[in-house]
């Protein structure tokens, strides 16, 4: 059994004058202590499938149909009470922008004692010692469990919203853009801490972001996401070695690679479709190279070729 | 358009519409009685035209003042006064008060500071004091009243566009300006001025609404318009003092209209609040 | 090569706002280093980029050149002209030579003003083209970015447009007058992937036409390696590293420079676990620059010298400039 399993999950805003199709059918699933990277471009969905699982979608966004089967519990079904027990205790989250999170008038370390303390039955000398541990653990050094989070910069407010997120013992961590918002050596630092966490605590991670070489960098399989549908679900090599998806394909020649040699730029023409009304057939049609007559009538089915998902007609 | 702005308004919120609906069909009807008032008005305001307060009857339906003038008249005719004074002052201070906005926050410096004090210190009055004080100077009298109130509001439309110029002025698209070479002028008119005016008839349609209670308490002191002219805030204390002898009517009516009228241009400026502000999703 | 640019000791330094207690105990004024003294010339017909990490003054530099902020000392010269101290017509030349892209397409075009209406502008501005002429060269630089039928987009507004096409409605209206010179700060970073080529391959076809010189500012390597002929590496608002894109790319010897290189994600799994020679960060705001190398606290092989005396730009091979006392 998977530890996430999500089936034709569909969640969609309901706007004054139109519906928002933001995630159409989409399925995925993940193992323990895996990581997979959700990467599509912006408007593609790949936040709101994140915060889907947890059930944090605002209004007027809502889940309009399938499942989200954790530890074999259907997500979907439950009330905000029973939520309550999941979010941040078994599935944590972590956002691009730590400040919003933090609280800028709370001391890093209280910040951390209150979280573990508010999840876990412990006294407060024990969750002080965990405190440490965790902070240690994200390579934030003892002394600065007294700082406020000013007093850091972006990439140990990252390293301590993700301390927060662990401390609960979760099983699934959500990292939205973790490190969008941070220089690329951090940027580094922190896929490396993912990286590391994953392996010491069995850590199963959905990182989500715009940017396919850092999930290149440490994803397990990649779930590439288009106009809120998963076009492509493979492991990172094939996705590497043997795109399937037309989608897949271009995306992975205008990615710029600083260790080729050879200086092409290329790039889909067009762009995304509008989701409250989206093109009928398959979404990328309009902008796709391998274009068939059916591609613009019928939605095309995801297809399993081996052992991954292709949303293509070229496979079946 | 102002279909438009309907269907959207009411796409938004129900309950909104129907309160923007309600406000725009008081101020209309009572723009329309000013409009009409020679025409509608069954005497002439100015004279008496019958015995000193009678109660309402059919032939007086609003009954007549101390004077023996038709109450209903002169409510009638105090309509256009109250909108020429009320409209015109607030039109004033708006032109003045955004115009001085502009130029203090695009240009800031030593104009802005001063600028900005006076205008500070004058929005730190009471409004009605401030008018009272302007217009004890002044005198009574139609334009001077109207001079009183603008004075109230041009702070108001000052604070408000100079930061709206101040963010507007940091923006991006204007340094895309400055470095195309626009002049002053360009940027001003082309590029900060459509950007701030959008808060404009939000402010405005606010300060009607306490525009007209200025008007109203100024009349009402003695200190607005002069005396025969009909007017709401003046009948109201005209008839204040037959008030515990039972004639009631005298002065019910003035003050009666004064409310539906503020309370008109409130509703509007609400709804229309609503709908200008941009949202931020 | 004729040089275009010629930058000399430039130097930028913002105050720091203080408290209000600050303010009544002491008199002293802090300033933030943004720009600490940098030199470089750019050729004519060249795309020369700077490359940095936030913090490190790129942004602040292209300010100063496009003149939108005076520097607190140091030169710019354009074409031989002094443009700190250029003034009235003369200024008015420099801006209607040298013309800016900006980072935000959402933010670097005015809500209020149609498409059309804001490529036009510069013509209008400058008194080049007005009414149908101005219109007629308007619509062609919309068909020229590729923003087609441009008689559509000519009346919509910056609103109804995708982050790509705003980009490219940057790019008509600041080619529209046939400059020399672009400065063009972070022109894809926000664009998303697939795009982005498409924006960078225009600015090329551009340079093409008009012959044009590029000070391109980025924080992706990827990206300038695509693009650049001669990067200047900056490090809290010096340039540690200067020189052919090709060699600072594949050769870097500022200690600084390799690690940015070795942290740049690169897509193809097969590359993972490269090691990231530094640890650390760019100070959170750079008041108080370390002493000697201003990398030193976070440099691997950081020595005595380091922490003494700042390393000055010096030329290693033809080209190639390096700021490290392990390298000279």
């Amino acid at each position: 059994m998977a530890l996430l399993d999500i089936i034709g999950l569909k969640t969609y805003y309901f706007l004054p004058d139109s519906v928002v199709k933001a995630v159409d059918g989409v399925s995925l699933r993940i193992e323990k202590g895996e990581i997979i990277g959700l990467v599509g471009e912006s408007g593609s969905g790949k936040s709101t499938l994140g915060l889907s699982i947890l059930k944090l979608i605002p209004p007027p966004g809502r889940i309009v149909e399938g499942s989200i089967f954790f530890k074999s519990r259907d997500l979907v079904q439950l009330n905000e009470k029973e939520m309550e027990k999941i979010r941040g205790a078994e599935i944590s989250m972590v956002f691009q922008d730590p400040l919003t999170s933090l609280d800028p008038l709370m001391r890093i370390g209280d910040q951390l004692v209150e979280t573990i303390m508010a999840h876990r039955e412990v006294s407060k000398n024990e969750a002080v010692e965990m405190a440490k541990k965790y902070l240690e653990m994200v390579g934030i050094g003892g002394e600065r469990f007294h700082d406020y989070p000013h007093q850091f910069s972006g990439g140990m407010r990252q390293r301590s919203m993700i301390a927060m997120a662990i401390s609960t013992n979760p099983s699934l961590l959500i990292a939205d853009e973790p490190t969008t918002a941070l220089d690329v050596i951090v940027q580094a630092q922190i896929m490396k801490l993912f990286e590391r966490l994953r392996r010491e605590l069995r850590l199963s991670i959905i990182l989500i972001t715009h940017d396919i070489s850092v999930a290149m960098e440490i994803a397990d399989k990649i779930g590439v996401m288009y106009a809120g549908q998963l076009v492509e679900f493979a492991s990172s090599y094939e996705i590497y070695k043997e795109p399937l998806h037309p989608y897949t394909k271009g995306l992975m020649e205008a990615v710029p690679n600083i260790e080729l040699a050879d200086m092409k730029l290329h790039y889909i023409p067009g762009d995304p479709p509008d989701l409250s009304n989206p093109p009928p057939g398959c979404r990328f049609a309009p902008r796709c190279k391998e274009k068939m007559e059916i591609c613009e009538q019928k939605e095309p089915p995801e297809v399993k070729v081996k052992n991954r998902i292709v949303r293509c007609f070229l496979y079946g | 358009m102002l279909a438009a702005i309907l269907v959207k308004i009411y796409k938004k919120r129900k309950i909104d519409f129907l309160l923007t609906i309600t406000g725009l069909a008081i101020v209309l009807f009572i723009l329309f009685m000013a409009l009409l008032a020679p025409y509608i008005a069954p005497y002439d305001p100015y004279i008496s035209v019958d015995k000193a307060l009678l109660p309402p009857s059919p032939k007086h339906i609003m009954g007549t003042d101390n004077l023996g003038r038709d109450v209903y008249s002169r409510i009638l005719y105090g309509s256009r006064t109250v909108m020429i004074v009320v409209l015109t002052s607030t039109l004033v201070s708006l032109v003045v008060g955004s115009t001085l906005g502009l130029v203090s926050g695009y240009f800031g410096g030593k104009i802005d500071r001063v600028l900005s004090i006076v205008m500070d210190s004058l929005y730190s009055f009471p409004g009605l004091i401030l008018a009272i004080a302007v217009a004890a100077m002044l005198g009574p009298g139609i334009v001077n009243t109207i001079v009183s109130i603008s004075v109230v509001y041009i702070p108001t439309y000052f604070r408000m566009v100079r930061g709206q110029t101040l963010s507007v002025k940091n923006s991006l698209y204007v340094e895309a300006a400055i470095a195309m070479g626009a002049s002053h002028k360009t940027i001003l008119f082309d590029y900060i001025f459509p950007n701030v005016s959008v808060i404009i008839p939000v402010v405005f349609s606010m300060n009607v609404a306490d525009a007209v209670l200025t008007e109203a308490g100024l009349s009402f002191l003695g200190l607005g318009v002069p005396a025969p002219i009909p007017d709401w805030g003046f009948d109201l204390k005209n008839g204040q003092r037959n008030l515990l002898a039972g004639y009631w009517w005298v002065s019910t009516f003035p003050g009666l209209m004064i409310v539906l009228l503020a309370l008109g241009f409130s509703l509007l400026g609400e709804g229309l609040n609503e709908l200008l502000n941009p949202e931020r999703r | 090569m004729v040089e275009l640019v010629r930058v000399e000791n430039l130097k930028k330094y913002f105050p720091l706002e203080k408290t209000f207690i600050e303010k009544l105990l002491t008199r002293e004024r802090k300033w933030v280093r943004a720009v600490d003294g940098i030199s470089f010339t750019i050729r004519q017909g060249e795309i020369f980029t700077i490359a940095g990490e936030t913090g490190c003054g790129k942004t602040t530099t292209g300010r100063l050149i496009l003149r939108l902020i005076e520097p607190t000392s140091g030169r710019i010269l354009y074409d031989g002209m002094d443009i700190t101290a250029l003034k009235g017509a003369e200024l008015r030349e420099f801006r209607r030579r040298v013309q800016p892209i900006f980072q935000d397409p959402y933010a670097s075009l005015n809500p209020r003003m149609k498409i059309g209406d804001a490529v036009k502008h510069p013509l209008e501005i400058h008194g080049v083209a007005s009414g149908g002429e101005a219109r007629e060269e308007a619509l062609r630089m919309l068909a020229e970015v590729g923003l087609t039928p441009p008689e559509k987009f000519y009346n919509l507004y910056p609103k109804d447009l995708s982050g790509g096409q705003r980009q490219r409605v940057a790019i008509a209206r600041a080619m529209i007058l046939k400059p020399e010179f672009i400065v063009a700060d972070e022109p894809v970073s926000m664009i998303d992937v697939s795009l982005k080529a498409s924006i960078l391959r225009l600015m090329l076809k551009f340079k093409e036409e008009l012959g044009l010189t590029y000070l391109f500012i980025t924080h992706e390597l990827a990206i300038a390696k695509y693009i650049s002929d001669r990067i200047a590496v900056m490090y809290l608002g010096k340039i540690v590293e200067m020189g052919p894109a090709k060699k600072i790319l594949t050769e870097p010897l500022h200690p600084y420079t390799r690690a940015l290189l070795s942290a740049v994600p690169v897509p193809n799994p097969e590359r993972r676990g490269r090691k990231i020679p530094i640890k650390g960060e760019v100070p959170v705001s750079p008041i108080d620059v370390p002493v000697g190398c201003r990398f030193n606290p976070r440099c691997p092989l950081a020595g005595r010298e380091c922490l003494k005396k700042e390393p000055l730009l010096t030329e290693v091979e033809k080209g190639h400039m390096v700021a490290c006392h392990l390298v000279s």
